[in-house]
């Protein structure tokens, strides 16, 4: 054999192989055993499927949990599991930053991460943990499904955990990311918490392409079917972001807008941003608005009047690229956490649709549980009628905006910006709903129906202008009738279109000026959470939610 | 140590008032109360200086458009000052003439109210107007920057250059007196002069008219006095008539060349156009019509820096354009009585008239930099440097007789710009305010003022802000100061919000910044100052309402190689991370790769940048049409054809082996190869960065240096070696690293073992290549020796294919002579391919073939200038090329021209001045010709067919 060819080795020749130090005694050898059982779950499945993993562009659920803390993690159980190899599921205790957080991940490296009676178990005792102790949970998802050589095994698994996890809802917040590819049982598991993001280059959803395609013979991509596009447009995925890393920064960043528990208050932290600052902008963006040619009809993003009022201009949206005609976002006001439900007449004029209505019931719902006080912003002309949205349900939807409102038991408080007709007024967080504090600005409108109103306050009027035109023959008429219905709608916008009648009659507590929106809600904030004691929500379970 | 907040060379106490000597402490400026009244990186740095300097009372203006244009924009200044010492206003400068008075009132207003005692303007648009530094005067509010005589004299081009000619400073032929030419045309005696100017209501003095008077003298006089009352001598069109007129005479005199229009109070690129002449064969008429360009140059002009309203100085200087020109600029410091140079900047790497990178050119360090080409024999280099010296000198003593001559009593610079070769210099303009790379220049010297009675009672001065309110406030009795050394270079890189075409694109939204790291000066207008509360890195939109500017990074070293070294790391660890986010930081590394793979002191010229992009996009091309997978593969099969060959049926298990390694390895050589396809200013930077380890023997790749070490160099480069606490994704992963530190570490132990250094490649290979053991190494080990080298370089073929990609791309033909000169090959300054690559650059939006998209985000208009009708409409057929919108980005008015010819159907965006998002459909339009699109059959074949073409040569395939 021809030695002019060598068969290619990555080893190093100098290197003389270290032996294993022999166990001079039984003591020694136990301990020797002992590690080796330590070392198994991280090393018992070789390089090759980490290497998989990573021409995956995916980290192992070591390298995850060291981008969300340098410090190491407490595993709960290392070994549980046939192979004593943790059966591809790490469940520990983590310190990020100040706080304990319970963890869980799928190690995709060990079984594709995949389920079984043992996992299932595991994953309710850690839920059951953080419920009894008050720690949020943090999920990192990348399992392939039910470990099928298990069978039934690991449907029990997945059962298991469901049951423990609804348990722990509403009792500790939780944060899930969705790497890899989950199916099934992976996609629901998750979705029982409270936040899901979801990176680019990754699926969930009920079934993958595969099984689509054998039974109904369509063909779709994973991203397609369950991509972060088609999550973040439906709501399943809370966050949509670029990448792993990405979604850990932003699951480290979103915890610290959560409380540990229902029995505690979110982080207070206390603010260098002056609670009396002006809020000159605001001023600015609405003499913009309103005095532009299209005048009080003008589209305004709410979101500018939450980045005015949030200390240092800071907050977090949630759902920020579906339903843009509500915004949920977190922020904090004199350093209390916030959570704002504002209408935003920048995107589909601010009428609220169905994907709206459940964007803010889940976020209201979330918030009164967790001890959060809510500012609702509102500026809508209404529900958003028509047969699509008949159709989709606007009734339900509404119907579960307007429960998750009344269930409001933290400080409450209502802004009324602009616009405030009809079902909307009367659904949004008002005085007879519960609402603590009504604050108008100038610019408010609070009216039954929006300008078509006048032919129900102006009927007879209108009744008599309307034979008189016909009386004048039909040309002359019809444009001695429009002048008159012009007039008419000035007069309405008039007398009905602003925030007296509210004022007198106590459907407001008072007009706050644009600069003093900060200072004034600031203010109201404070003293509302100095009388407010965190606690679980009790009470009677409600139908529907 | 955080190096945002407090930097050792930026921050320090600043307080004279806390110096030991008394004479010193006479200077203390804590009465000062300073308003800021711009914007941009310089606004968040005065702040910090006149904090450092004991001033207690200082605010600042806030614009609409920096705080409410866009949600998460808030401006980070707010983040630490006092909400009462911020003043809204509308703008910082208004729009037009009359805004721009009543901004000056109410600046006026705001200070008196609020007890500001001065104004400070930084680079903004307000800080070379005269006549804010005169209003302030004449309500008793200093300005901290020259006065309003200064910017009379030295800020108007016209008038600069007047001054130049008197202090006998080198100028560049040209027409400066356009509108005193057009009033003499119109007006061709004194007689009928005095009528119009009568007629205008202008107050003249009666013997300006006299006979045997100058009509030239009473012609200025008349337009100084029309421009203070606002009423017009001579209309635009007239403007036009002389300005083609003075332009056809310029072209006849100077073929082939092109001229440079200015508006006078232009700067930073806006109010310029350069406009084409005739060749030396063509004769008046071919001129006058290329002056027929002057039309639209001025009146784009003119609306560029909101000069066109009624009684506004029109005057536009003609200039001849030196077509190969370097940009160097002088500091100057002066309070009226003397004027200190403070050494060069040379600006030549710029686009589109922006400086993106500026660099220190001082006395010493060009003298240390010639001592050093001589000591290694580069006696060209030395010369060109030894030339450099000689005009650094010539231009810093013009230009301190310059600032003497106009009474220069604060900050400015005096710009030329010098021929590449024979370092000819002539005088281009005077910026009467501090420079955006000011830093360049405090960070090389230190200012020491001694008091004249005691030389030995001092004190020092490292901040050129600094300077200018010490001369604000103590003005002439502030001595001379000398000047002393303080680092041998420092240099400036401009991060913008721009494409990898560096074409602005706004709108992306910054989640995270890496932190500072040591040598790194960061001005970026406090978006790195992370929430006060919370610590947590404020998100940030970059709203580019002003311009495109993010950041200024900036560093400093003994030598300018070491400056370059200091810059490079600092790229090299900054990631921004966001949200529809490009920047401009890969070019920056690209670029600054060149320069320290091939001389710090290359001398590019402005149009440097535009080849170089277009070289690295035919990188870009040439990436985009290679198959990994089948370099692999290709890889994989060539071993396995050698093995065969050589052992026919034996060799199974060394293909097996093969196979192993190179799955093991897949990772490790693919991982980053991807990242340097992914980003084609990143792959210019490893071409750049690993030229001097390998070099052609014909068309074999000879490797100098191990490709191993070349890997892991690789790995180093695009900032993915291993760091402790950085997220796995982001660096090297764990099993791959373990795999080349085994590699590298054996190498190092075989280097030793053959008595090599692990440098001496050439000489380790060839000694692999030998079956027999050397000396000292046993025969079996050899055997496992040579085994493991056939390991470690398995897959490294792909770092060859790299080389011959650039090679075939042409990247090496752009290089630096011994006399320093860059030779740009001439295929680069192609037009056509120039266009053709800024697209594989930055690939525009995709259109779906019966609309045209917005290019970019910004302000739509239907129309030039609102008086004109719109550019196309309903029903207008339109060629490809042919202008169809205006979109406003970043003050610059963009025309964007038709990229394939058709018919409108519909206009979908009606409203001038509407904000659009890059890639919204604005026009509906039936194309002449459908684009086909590539199948994708056909794209695998083509890069089937030029990655098989391109391994063939790398494998040494070639028949």
């Amino acid at each position: 054999m021809s030695s002019t060819l060598p068969i290619p080795s990555l080893d190093d020749p100098f290197l003389s192989k270290a032996e294993a130090p022999k166990a001079t005694s039984a003591y020694d050898e136990a301990l020797h055993e002992g590690k080796l059982l330590r070392e198994r779950p991280y090393t018992s499945q070789g390089l090759a499927p980490i290497a998989r993993q990573h021409q995956k562009h995916r980290m192992t659920v070591w390298e995850r949990i060291r981008v969300l803390t340098p410090e190491p993690p407490t595993v709960l159980f290392e070994n549980w599991g046939k192979n004593l190899d943790g059966a591809g599921l790490v469940t520990a205790i983590l310190r990020i930053g100040e706080r304990d957080v319970a963890m869980y991940g799928h190690d995709f490296t060990v079984r594709a991460g995949s389920m079984d009676a043992t996992n299932g178990k595991k994953l309710a005792r850690l839920f059951q943990l953080a419920g009894e102790r008050g720690l949020p949970l943090v999920g990192m998802n990348d399992s392939a499904g039910a470990y099928v050589p298990a069978g039934v095994g690991g449907l029990d698994g997945y059962a298991e955990a469901f049951t423990a996890l609804r348990r722990i809802s509403g009792v500790v917040p939780s944060i899930m990311n969705m790497f890899g590819f989950n199916a099934g049982g992976g996609s629901y598991l998750p979705r029982q918490g409270s936040f899901v993001i979801q990176p680019a280059d990754t699926f969930f959803g009920l079934t993958g392409p595969g099984v689509v395609k054998s039974v109904l013979g369509e063909d779709v991509t994973p991203d397609d079917l369950g991509g972060p596009k088609v999550h973040g447009a439906s709501g399943v995925a809370d966050l949509t972001v670029i990448d792993e890393v990405s979604a850990l920064r932003t699951t480290a960043r979103l915890l610290r807008y959560l409380p540990s528990d229902n029995r505690s208050l979110a982080p207070f932290e206390p603010t260098s941003d002056p609670l009396d600052r002006p809020t000159y902008e605001l001023d600015t963006l609405f003499r913009k608005a309103f005095d532009s040619p299209s005048g009080f009809n003008t589209p305004f993003d709410i979101s500018f009047l939450i980045q005015q009022v949030c200390d240092h201009g800071d907050y977090f949206e949630l759902q920020p690229t579906r339903a843009r005609n509500m915004v949920t976002a977190f922020g904090r006001v004199g350093g209390h956490v916030v959570g704002f439900v504002a209408n935003n007449s920048a995107f589909d004029s601010g009428q609220i649709d169905v994907a709206a209505s459940f964007k803010a019931a889940r976020f209201i719902r979330f918030a009164n549980l967790y001890n959060i006080p809510i500012i609702f912003v509102e500026d809508t002309t209404g529900f958003l009628p028509g047969r699509e949205q008949e159709s989709l349900g606007i009734v339900h939807a509404g119907r579960a905006m307007l429960d998750a409102i009344i269930d409001v038991r933290t400080p409450r408080i209502l802004l009324l910006v602009r616009n405030a007709f009809g079902g909307a007024y009367a659904s949004f967080n008002n005085y007879p709903t519960g609402a603590d504090l009504v604050l108008a600005l100038p610019t408010t409108r609070v009216a039954v129906m929006g300008p078509a109103g006048k032919e129900f306050v102006y009927k007879d009027e209108l009744r008599k202008i309307r034979a008189k035109a016909r009386q004048m023959g039909p040309e002359e008429g019809a444009l001695w009738l429009k002048d008159r219905e012009a007039e008419l709608n000035q007069r309405y916008e008039r007398e009905l279109m602003n925030p007296r009648e509210a004022l007198s009659l106590g459907s407001v507590s008072r007009i706050v000026m644009p600069v003093e929106l900060r200072a004034t809600l600031g203010r109201a904030v404070d003293f509302f959470m100095r009388h407010y004691t965190p606690s679980a929500f009790s009470g009677i379970q409600r139908e529907f939610h | 140590m955080d190096y945002y907040k407090h930097h050792p060379e930026t921050t320090a106490d600043r307080r004279l008032s806390h110096h030991p000597s008394a004479w010193a402490r006479s200077f203390a400026c804590e009465d000062v109360s300073p308003l800021v009244i711009c914007r941009g990186p310089i606004r968040k740095e005065a702040l910090d200086v006149f904090a450092e300097m004991g001033i207690t009372h200082a605010g600042i203006l806030l614009s609409e458009k920096d705080s409410i244009v866009y949600t998460h924009a808030l401006a980070p200044e707010l983040r630490r000052l006092s909400p009462e010492h911020v003043h809204r206003v509308r703008d910082y400068s208004g729009a037009t003439k009359a805004e721009r008075e009543e901004r000056l009132a109410e600046i006026v207003k705001i200070c008196k109210a609020h007890r500001y005692t001065h104004v400070f303007a930084g680079y903004g648009f307000m800080a070379e107007d005269e006549s804010l530094a005169r209003t302030l005067e004449d309500n008793g509010i200093v300005f901290i920057g020259p006065r309003s005589h200064v910017h009379a004299a030295a800020g108007k081009k016209d008038e600069a250059k007047r001054t130049a000619l008197a202090e006998s400073v080198s100028v560049t032929p040209g027409v400066d007196d356009l509108t005193t030419r057009v009033v003499l045309e119109r007006h061709p005696s004194l007689g009928s002069l005095r009528e119009a100017t009568a007629a205008l209501g202008l107050e003249l003095p009666a013997e300006l008219f006299e006979e045997g008077a100058s009509l030239r003298a009473a012609a200025e006089r008349a337009l100084e006095a029309s421009y203070r009352a606002r009423v017009d001598l001579y209309s635009v069109e007239e403007l036009i008539e002389g300005a083609k007129e003075a332009l056809a005479a310029l072209f006849v005199e100077h073929p082939g060349h092109r001229v440079r229009f200015k508006a006078i109070g232009g700067g930073g690129g806006k109010g310029q156009r350069i406009l084409a002449g005739i060749r030396a064969s063509e004769g008046i008429d071919a001129a006058r019509a290329a002056a027929k360009a002057a039309a639209d140059a001025v009146r784009e002009i003119l609306a560029e820096v909101k000069a066109g309203g009624v009684g506004d100085d029109k005057n536009i200087v003609l200039e001849l354009n030196i077509e190969e020109t370097r940009h160097n600029e002088i500091q100057l410091l002066g309070n009226g009585q003397w004027c200190v140079s403070l050494g060069g900047r040379d600006c030549s790497v710029q686009m589109h008239e922006q400086k993106l990178l500026e660099v220190s050119i001082t006395e010493e360090g060009l003298e240390s930099a010639i001592g050093r080409a001589r000591r290694e024999g580069r006696a060209e280099a030395a010369q060109t440097l030894e030339h450099d010296l000689a005009t650094l000198r010539r231009m810093e003593a013009e230009a301190e007789r310059f600032g003497l001559a106009v009474g220069l009593n604060s900050a400015s610079t005096f710009e030329c710009i010098v021929t590449p070769r024979g370092s000819k210099h002539f005088f281009m303009e005077v910026n009467t305010r501090i420079q955006v790379e000011h830093r360049v220049s405090e960070l090389c010297y230190v200012l020491r003022f001694s008091n004249p009675n005691d030389p030995r009672d001092s004190f020092e001065v490292r901040s050129i802000v600094e300077a200018m309110v010490l001369l604000a406030r103590h003005g002439e009795r502030l001595p001379r100061p000398t000047r002393v050394p303080r680092h041998g270079a420092a240099v400036e890189a401009r991060l913008n919000a721009t494409d990898r075409s560096l074409a602005p694109h706004a709108g992306g939204l910054i989640r995270s910044w890496t932190d500072p790291i040591e040598h790194e000066i960061r001005d970026d207008q406090g978006i790195s100052l992370k929430n006060p509360d919370t610590g947590v890195f404020v998100h940030y939109r970059l709203a580019g309402a002003y311009d495109s500017n993010i950041a200024l990074l900036v560093t400093y070293g003994g030598e300018r190689e070491t400056s370059y070294l200091r810059l490079l790391e600092i790229l090299r660890r900054m990631k921004l991370r966001g949200v529809d986010l490009q920047t401009n930081n890969a070019f920056h590394y690209g670029l600054v790769h060149f320069f320290v793979a091939q001389g710090v002191w290359a001398k590019p010229t402005t149009r440097f940048t535009l080849p170089y992009l277009t070289q690295v996009g035919l990188v870009a091309e040439a990436a985009e049409a290679i198959d990994l997978d089948r370099v692999f593969e290709a890889i994989e099969r060539s071993f396995a054809e050698r093995a065969r060959a050589a052992l026919g049926a034996d060799a199974a298990p060394l293909i097996a082996a093969a196979r192993a390694a190179l799955q093991l390895k897949d990772t490790l050589i693919r991982r980053p190869i991807e990242a340097l396809f992914a980003e084609p200013h990143a792959l210019s930077a490893w071409l750049s960065h690993t030229r001097s380890a390998f070099r052609f023997e014909g068309e074999r790749l000879v490797w100098t240096k191990n490709p191993l070490e070349v890997l892991e160099g690789t790995y180093w480069l695009l900032n993915m070696d291993h760091r402790a606490n950085v997220p796995a994704a982001h660096v090297i992963w764990d099993h791959d690293r373990d795999v080349l530190e085994r590699g590298l570490g054996f190498y190092r132990t075989l280097a030793s073992r053959l008595g090599l250094g692990t440098s001496d490649w050439e000489a380790i290979e060839a000694r692999l290549a030998s079956e027999e053991a050397p000396d000292g190494i046993e025969e079996a080990q050899w055997e496992r020796v040579r085994a493991s080298h056939a390991g470690f370089q398995l897959g490294l073929e792909a770092l060859a294919m790299l080389v011959h990609l650039g090679k075939e791309a042409g990247f090496y033909e752009l290089r630096v002579e011994p006399d320093l000169s860059i030779t740009i090959p001439e295929r680069l300054l192609d037009p056509a391919l120039q266009a053709r690559m800024r697209k594989v650059l930055a690939p525009p939006p995709r259109t779906s073939a019966n609309e045209i998209v917005a290019v970019s985000g910004g302000m739509f208009y239907a129309r030039e200038a609102p008086s004109l009708p719109p550019l196309v409409e309903e029903g207008t057929r339109f060629a490809a090329g042919q202008p169809l919108y205006v979109i406003e980005v970043m003050k610059m008015f963009n025309k964007v021209s038709a990229p394939f010819a058709g018919t409108i159907d519909e206009v979908l965006v009606t409203t001038d001045g509407a904000i659009v998002q890059k890639g919204q459909p604005l026009f509906r339009v039936t194309p002449d010709e459908t684009i086909v699109e590539e199948t994708e059959a056909a794209r695998k074949a083509r890069l089937a067919e030029s990655t098989d073409r391109l391994m063939a040569r790398v494998l040494g395939e070639v028949r």
